[in-house]
């Protein structure tokens, strides 16, 4: 299986861009944005994926992925609640999905955080008369830096707020800064099921960040986050997480690496990436706490071997800039 | 003539500081008349001297605060008044609890305080006097601006200035004696939603105040025992930093309609023209996909 593990990084990545520069015609693979077609054969395969599909998850629960991403809506009888819009060009094709399955208004956009990768293109839902629903700093962010095709949310809340039609629901919960300055977590009803966005993706919370310099987390206050997040988890019993992207893992009877949907997964993704983010900084704070200085902790960590067999796709180069991250954490309380 | 200005530099020392000292302590260099940058490993703070009281920008931290304290009475017995936060990193605000036996009064800009309650440090002294855009300490004839241009290294950096001098100082943005690359290639604490905003309405300032120093505030990038530091440089240094700011985001933009950008989000440097970073303290071209891995991040989310 640790073989495995060590190889996942690179195979993906490797059939990725393989399969990226082969159905694009470049001469080399390129990332080109959120709203750039990622064409992908499913891994051992000739089998392309779909730029983007719609799964049912629940009893009226709607994961409509687009490229890499992931978003949810929910059909009630009253009208439809659509969580993050996603991009300018995601947002029409979720509209026509929604219309293959209902005639029903769309009455609320929640969004999950403010990123424009995920927030925009809310327009074509506005126009339709529905209303925008986002925490409060997200408004805030929207508000500062008016990013396109991303419209200002009606409502605004601090801590909770529910949406509920005909018994189905959104229920938005925002535990402080984390991706984000204002990411919330959804758990959505019928279901019992925990919509995440960037902070955790089923099905393994130890894999390696595809951004090793996480800018955008608030790694001071992973910890209290993740705590609220389990609390959440355990006292609402949610079982099944709904990721925001597709991700790496592994086939769990063989072992070998794929690409997986990640539409669905185990809640304990949660405990696991709260483990990897303590385990990081751990990690950092011995080695400073040890007399490394701290512009050697990364090579010193690196050469220790310090995560590597925990960490699925684990990648050197990748693990010293976390450590930059991390004694800077330490260093800046940033 | 020599004697001229031997007796001109006492007479101001004098003037300034209720302490007859023409001596000052190793780890303090004057920069402007009762104007001082206190220095601790690579970490520069400036202060205010006046007969009336001292004002001390970061403290630079628990074990700095005491050697600062003994540094500012060797050259006055004035009390400090003000203890000024630049942003909130702890590395440059811990420790001002030193300085408030003499009854000082903390300054920082909101978001500062914000920030320290929701992240809090025990060495971390809260403001009592915050602000919103700016903000004037004075003491006698010493007097320190702070203005706040939005998110910048951190969210809550505030621009000190020292406008009767010509000074003014960007903690840890802008260090003489050049435009240098981020200490910090992942750079956690760059905003570049705001940071171009933030250079132009700073440069704005400059010009509306005749301001024609910055003063540092740390050793440059490298520096050994301070070799090639400069306490003060040019004013032309911000605005050399922030071009490096734009060429980094025009670069970035450029690089990846080109298709110069792996799907692993990191540039591939054949792509980047690198000739327009040679002349930047601290450059290493290894660190520019990590610099622009960001920029591309803020491409995509908006922030």
């Amino acid at each position: 299986m640790q073989k495995y593990r060590r190889r996942f990084y690179f195979t993906a990545v490797a059939l990725t861009l393989a399969a990226t520069a082969l159905a694009s015609g470049h001469k080399g693979p390129a990332y080109e944005g959120p709203d750039a077609p990622v064409p992908m054969l499913m891994p051992g395969t000739k089998i392309p994926l779909k730029l983007w599909e719609t799964e049912q998850v629940a009893d009226g629960v709607y994961a409509f992925r687009y490229s890499f991403y992931r978003t949810v809506f929910v059909v009630t009888d009253e009208g439809v609640i659509v969580t993050d819009p996603m991009t300018e060009t995601a947002a029409p094709i979720l509209l026509d999905e929604i219309r293959k399955i209902t005639d029903q208004p769309i009455k609320f956009l929640s969004y999950t955080h403010s990123h424009k990768d995920h927030a925009a293109g809310g327009e074509v839902f506005k126009a339709l008369g529905a209303t925008i629903v986002a925490q409060s700093q997200c408004a805030a962010n929207i508000e500062e830096t008016k990013p396109e095709h991303v419209v200002p949310p009606d409502i605004t809340f601090d801590e909770y707020y529910k949406i509920e039609l005909a018994g189905k629901s959104v229920e938005s919960f925002f535990f402080g800064p984390s991706h984000d300055n204002c990411l919330v977590v959804q758990v959505i009803n019928p279901g019992n099921l925990l919509f995440l966005v960037d902070i955790a993706n089923p099905p393994d919370g130890w894999t390696m960040f595809y951004n090793p310099s996480p800018s955008e987390d608030r790694i001071w206050n992973m910890e209290n986050f993740f705590t609220r997040l389990q609390n959440l988890v355990e006292e609402r019993d949610i079982e099944t997480v709904i990721g925001g992207h597709m991700s790496g893992s592994f086939d769990p009877e063989t072992g070998r690496p794929m690409l997986m949907k990640g539409t669905t997964g185990s809640a304990r993704v949660v405990a696991e990436k709260k483990a990897l983010w303590m385990a990081l900084i751990e990690v950092a704070e011995a080695e400073l706490a040890a007399g490394t200085p701290p512009e050697d902790v990364p090579d010193v960590v690196v050469e220790k071997q310090l995560l590597a067999d925990q960490i699925n796709g684990y990648d050197p180069e990748k693990m010293r800039i976390l450590m930059r991250r991390m004694v800077n954490l330490s260093l800046t309380g940033e | 003539m020599q004697l001229y200005w031997i007796v001109l530099s006492l007479a101001l020392i004098t003037t300034a500081c209720s302490k007859q000292s023409a001596v000052l302590p190793e780890a303090v260099e004057q920069i402007g008349e009762g104007a001082f940058l206190f220095t601790h490993d690579n970490e520069r703070s400036l202060f205010l001297v006046d007969t009336e009281g001292v004002i001390v920008t970061d403290p630079l931290g628990i074990d700095a605060a005491p050697s600062y304290k003994r540094a500012i009475a060797a050259i006055t017995d004035a009390p400090v008044k003000y203890v000024v936060y630049s942003h909130y990193h702890w590395d440059r605000v811990a420790g001002a609890e030193t300085f408030l036996e003499d009854g000082a009064q903390v300054v920082a800009q909101e978001r500062c305080a914000e920030r320290f309650l929701v992240n809090p440090n025990p060495d971390v002294v809260m403001p009592d006097i915050t602000f919103d855009n700016d903000y004037v300490v004075k003491v006698g004839d010493q007097q320190l601006s702070l203005n706040y241009f939005g998110p910048s290294h951190g969210d809550c950096l505030t621009v000190f200035t020292v406008e009767d001098q010509g000074l003014i100082q960007i903690v840890d943005l802008v260090n003489p004696p050049a435009a240098a690359f981020p200490k910090n290639p992942t750079i956690p604490y760059i905003r570049p939603h705001n940071i171009r905003e933030f250079f132009q309405r700073t440069i704005e300032l400059a010009d509306e105040r005749n301001i024609d120093t910055v003063v540092a505030s740390r050793l440059a990038p490298g520096a050994a025992d301070g070799e090639g530091s400069s306490a003060t440089g040019p004013v032309s240094i911000v605005n050399d930093q922030a071009v490096f700011w734009n060429v980094i985001f025009e670069e970035a933009s450029s690089v990846r309609a080109a298709g110069g950008v792996g799907i692993d989000g990191l540039v591939r440097l054949k792509y980047v023209d690198l000739d327009q970073f040679n002349g930047y303290a601290g450059y290493r071209k290894e660190d520019l996909p990590s610099i622009m891995r960001r920029v591309f991040s803020y491409y995509d989310m908006g922030r």
